[in-house]
């Protein structure tokens, strides 16, 4: 984490104790949980922290948090159907059933990862992608069923590797 | 999401390396494109990087592919997690920059849909083998209709009873087969199942692999496996992890099977298969029956009954029987 200025650390500060309360209630009404949106209301201001760059140029400070906080919310829910889906797949898969902790914890990280990679891209550009690197069909297969044209499933291929590269990178 | 290289990359050569990832993952790549390809990395340590992690992500994709788990977390994410953006500038950029690098033909632009309806009179059972490999029983008086999308295998139980042996979907690779009731959505993956819809109740045995049921008014849904069976209406499951009875199978042999059946369910069962109605008293439920009997000869079926029980069945009119004890 790059280190705080003095007049930095001041704002972010000032910027908690303005806006936390309106922050929390904004958080706990999404969530409905009131545990829940303390956590994340502490999230929010650590992501703050973590872009130190962007505090002295925070004209709507209101506006920014409140995108932050979106963000976290919807990485919550992500997180919450990846797991339960992934339980529901080990019961579905018995092969792969009962992996240890460790290998678990590793599989869900991953899982988490690819679908906020997936998360970034648009529906017909997310569907070619998976169908080319998870199901591995080739183009021509991948526009039958989508029904578009190969130069177009190029295209939406390259789109999404774009995204994964510009995530990674931390753009976007 | 951390970056795996301390360094990050210009976002142009990022936007060059995607468009050489499509490129390289087409299904037929000249050696032009390649040795094109070979020159661009070399031009560079950027490009490299940026190769670099492209083939970083690949792997990463490639490992949740070889894992019918993480396939099925993937698959399942609805697009409600999938938050969209909207679709900037640079998309419509690319679509000219990939135009213009490469040379492609259209494909016949075609929708594969395929939507039909099948239906049994009563007494008929019907072996029903669909285009992906599927093998579908429908029993007595019961009909369907189907409908195979690009991404789902749709069967919709309108009235009556289906057993599915389901097809792997070689070609469209586990497209989701799911069967539709009024009471909600059952999703299976690789098995043998039963559903059996009747009375505002579908009742699901499984006898292998495992089905998804989801209750059209309920937000979650419970996983039957091999040997179980589930009963549920729209509002929720009523019974759950029952063991499976074999008489919802044996029907496909066209075998009406009685493993210590009381009488009046026994007939109960039969009348689905025949116009007339045989009228059981609630007395005779007493009386339990065991043995296999052919759905194709009730006739056959009632003198076996009669042998094995101290009743006798006669005909009241044209469309009603009675059986009664013998006296």
């Amino acid at each position: 984490m790059n280190n705080l200025t003095y007049q930095q650390d001041k704002e972010v500060t000032a910027l908690y104790i303005e806006h936390k309360s309106w922050l929390h209630r904004w958080l706990r009404n999404k969530l409905q949980c009131d545990e829940l949106a303390r956590d994340l209301v502490q999230s929010t201001f650590v992501r703050l922290l973590l872009k130190p760059e962007t505090i002295n140029e925070l004209k709507q400070p209101r506006a920014y948090l409140t995108t932050i906080a979106h963000g976290l919310v919807n990485d919550y829910w992500r997180r919450q159907h990846v797991e339960q889906a992934y339980l529901e797949a080990l019961a579905l898969y018995p092969e792969e059933l009962c992996p240890s902790e460790e290998h678990r914890a590793i599989a869900l990280d991953t899982l988490m990862e690819l679908v906020s990679l997936l998360a970034n891209m648009k529906k017909p550009v997310r569907n070619a992608f998976i169908l080319s690197q998870i199901e591995g069909l080739t183009y021509r297969q991948i526009s039958h069923k989508l029904a578009v044209s190969e130069r177009t499933i190029k295209t939406y291929m390259a789109d999404a590797m774009l995204q994964c590269l510009r995530v990674k990178n931390a753009y976007s | 999401m951390h970056p795996k290289h301390q360094a990050v990359i210009e976002d142009q050569v990022l936007q060059e390396a995607s468009i050489w990832f499509a490129i390289l993952q087409s299904d037929n790549v000249s050696r032009e494109d390649q040795q094109k390809w070979r020159e661009w990395l070399s031009q560079h340590p950027a490009n490299q990087l940026a190769w670099e992690q492209i083939e970083g992500i690949q792997a990463e994709f490639n490992q949740a592919a070889n894992s019918s788990a993480s396939q099925y977390v993937i698959k399942q994410t609805p697009s409600r997690f999938f938050a969209s953006k909207t679709t900037s500038l640079f998309s419509a950029v690319l679509i000219i920059i990939v135009s213009l690098l490469t040379f492609s033909f259209f494909t016949p632009f075609y929708s594969e849909m395929d939507k039909r309806h099948f239906q049994t009179a009563v007494g008929e059972t019907r072996l029903i083998r669909l285009a992906d490999g599927t093998q579908l029983w429908l029993n007595t008086n019961s009909s369907i209709d189907t409908q195979f999308t690009a991404d789902l295998r749709q069967i919709i139980l309108n009235k009556g009873e289906i057993f599915i042996s389901s097809g792997k979907d070689k070609e469209y690779h586990h497209r989701p087969l799911v069967v539709d009731t009024k009471d909600g959505r059952l999703t299976a993956l690789g098995t043998r199942f039963n559903v059996r819809y009747e009375n505002n109740k579908t009742s699901l045995s499984v006898f292998e692999g495992a089905v998804k049921t989801a209750p059209s008014q309920q937000p979650t849904a419970i996983i039957t496996q091999a040997g179980e069976q589930t009963i549920f209406n729209q509002q929720k499951i009523l019974t759950n992890s029952l063991p499976v009875d074999p008489v919802n199978e044996a029907w496909t042999n066209g075998i009406l099977l009685a493993n210590d059946m009381p009488l009046c369910d026994f007939i109960t069962e039969l009348n689905r298969y025949q116009e007339s109605m045989i009228i059981c008293p609630n007395e005779l439920n007493t009386l339990r029956l065991m043995g296999s009997y052919p759905l194709n000869n009730i006739p056959r079926v009632l003198t076996a009954v009669e042998h094995s029980l101290p009743v006798h069945i006669w005909q009241v009119n044209k469309k009603i029987w009675r059986i009664d004890k013998t006296r």
